[in-house]
């Protein structure tokens, strides 16, 4: 379902052209390529690489969100943004290398990009009380995005218990990171839409 | 696997962790979209406000231009029509040199009327000075005083026109309504302060009556204009004094 939703935005902003709103193609594109890469993981049973997956999913939504943050959002110096692209790089690189097994991987040091990502968000939010006015697909886009990251937060400091168990209760916690990451591409998919009317930076 | 020893409390504070962010989103968002509401309320409040008074004002414009126009069609009617009609009436009877004094003293009358509605060069001329030469024609028909303690201060020319034209309203009403046969005007410039004083021997008035008057309005709005503040003391048959006084900047 992620998948055809991903798909179907992507057609649409394509079709729109691409102009202005080229970070969030490209976001939505990547985003498409791993759950792919990860349906077909799935599909093949290859679950060690499902965890390369969730670690690449984390750089490449840091990077992504940085794009597009100072692009729509919020001022972020040159110097800021190539610190988080380097600490990126390093994340991955030391995420991919620290993997054994599928039994024990952990995430903790995502929970730092989660933050990163969740104070764009907060910055937003205080923008929004400064200046006094806010576009709604954009403030829709920083709502699900604070929201999907702060849980994402839990979830990569709880990823080793979350993938080993299967619990009844484990499902569900799954099972809403779903439905967040389903609600986080529709909104960044709405605001693509939207794009030809914000004032880009 | 071994680490986690109470999965089911595990998984419990997992959805407590989740919990308290959705609350903690629900409440930054339900704060964002109150403060933005409240901003609007307040927007369309001031705009309001403003359309108002930009009607209002609108408005008052409309009954100053009324009042500029009732008075020159009194002004025309009242005197030099009168004077010419006087004129068309005689002009068997009088001799060339009674005409022609006639007629001096129509253009005379319309010379004034022209004067009077036509801003003077303010660049050139200080207040005190632009006072005292419109005051001179006044002398002749009334005893007028005029003081001034001015020190040498550039004051703005919106300044000088607004307190002229308070002048102007304020002696014209005296003429027209006071029946008084002295005035004392008063100027006092100092580094800081601007005072004017007006004072008649007239017949003076009862405030709650006349304070409507489209000439007070005037005089109200354009004592607003420069950031005056102004007091009108009256009473029947004991003549009437206005003050202003005004910060300079």
């Amino acid at each position: 379902m992620i998948n055809l939703v991903l798909l179907t935005g992507l057609i649409v902003l394509v079709k729109e052209g691409i102009r202005t709103k080229f970070p969030v193609i490209v976001l939505l594109s990547g985003e498409l390529t791993l759950e792919m890469a990860d349906l077909i993981d799935r599909l093949m049973k290859l679950n060690t690489l499902n965890t390369y997956n969730y670690a690449l999913s984390q750089f490449f939504g840091l990077v992504a969100l940085t794009v597009i943050y100072s692009n729509y959002y919020i001022q972020l110096s040159r110097k800021i943004r190539w610190i988080i692209y380097c600490y990126a790089g390093f994340l991955l690189i030391g995420n991919m290398l620290y993997i054994q097994n599928a039994t024990s991987v952990t995430f903790y040091s995502n929970i730092i990009s989660s933050i990163i990502i969740c104070s764009y968000a907060a910055s937003y939010f205080m923008k929004i009380i400064r200046v006094g006015r806010v576009e709604k697909s954009m403030f829709i886009v920083n709502i699900v995005v604070f929201l999907f990251f702060s849980v994402e937060c839990v979830i990569s400091t709880t990823f080793n218990f979350l993938i080993s168990n299967h619990l009844s209760w484990v499902g569900p916690i799954w099972l809403l990171r779903g439905v967040l990451l389903l609600s986080f591409y529709i909104a960044f998919i709405n605001l693509g839409c939207a794009v030809g009317k914000i004032r880009i930076r | 696997m071994c680490c986690w020893e109470n999965q089911n409390q595990v998984v419990v504070w997992i959805w407590i962790g989740i919990g308290l962010f959705f609350l903690t989103t629900l409440f930054i968002t339900l704060l964002v979209i109150n403060y933005l509401k409240s901003i609007k309320k307040n927007k369309q409040k001031v705009s309001t406000m403003f359309r108002d008074v930009k009607k209002e004002y609108g408005e008052h414009m409309l009954s100053l231009q009324e009042q500029d126009r009732e008075r020159l069609a009194e002004e025309l009617h009242d005197n030099i029509i009168s004077q010419l009609n006087i004129i068309r009436l005689t002009i068997n009877e009088k001799k060339p040199e009674e005409l022609n004094v006639d007629l001096k003293r129509s253009m005379q009358m319309i010379r004034e009327l022209s004067h009077n509605l036509t801003p003077p060069d303010l660049n050139e001329i200080d207040l005190a000075d632009l006072i005292a030469d419109y005051l001179v024609p006044i002398n002749k028909n009334i005893e007028v005083i005029f003081h001034h303690l001015t020190i040498e201060i550039a004051i703005s020319n919106p300044v000088k026109l607004n307190i002229f034209r308070i002048i102007q309203e304020l002696i014209t009403n005296i003429l027209k309504h006071a029946e008084a046969t002295r005035v004392d005007v008063s100027l006092r410039i100092s580094l800081n302060y601007l005072m004017l004083t007006i004072e008649d021997n007239g017949r003076g008035f009862i405030i709650g009556n006349h304070s409507g008057g489209i000439g007070l309005r005037n005089v109200h709005s354009r004592a607003q204009k420069i950031k005056a503040i102004y007091k009108l003391k009256t009473k029947p048959e004991k003549g009437t004094k206005f003050i202003a006084c005004m910060a300079i900047q």
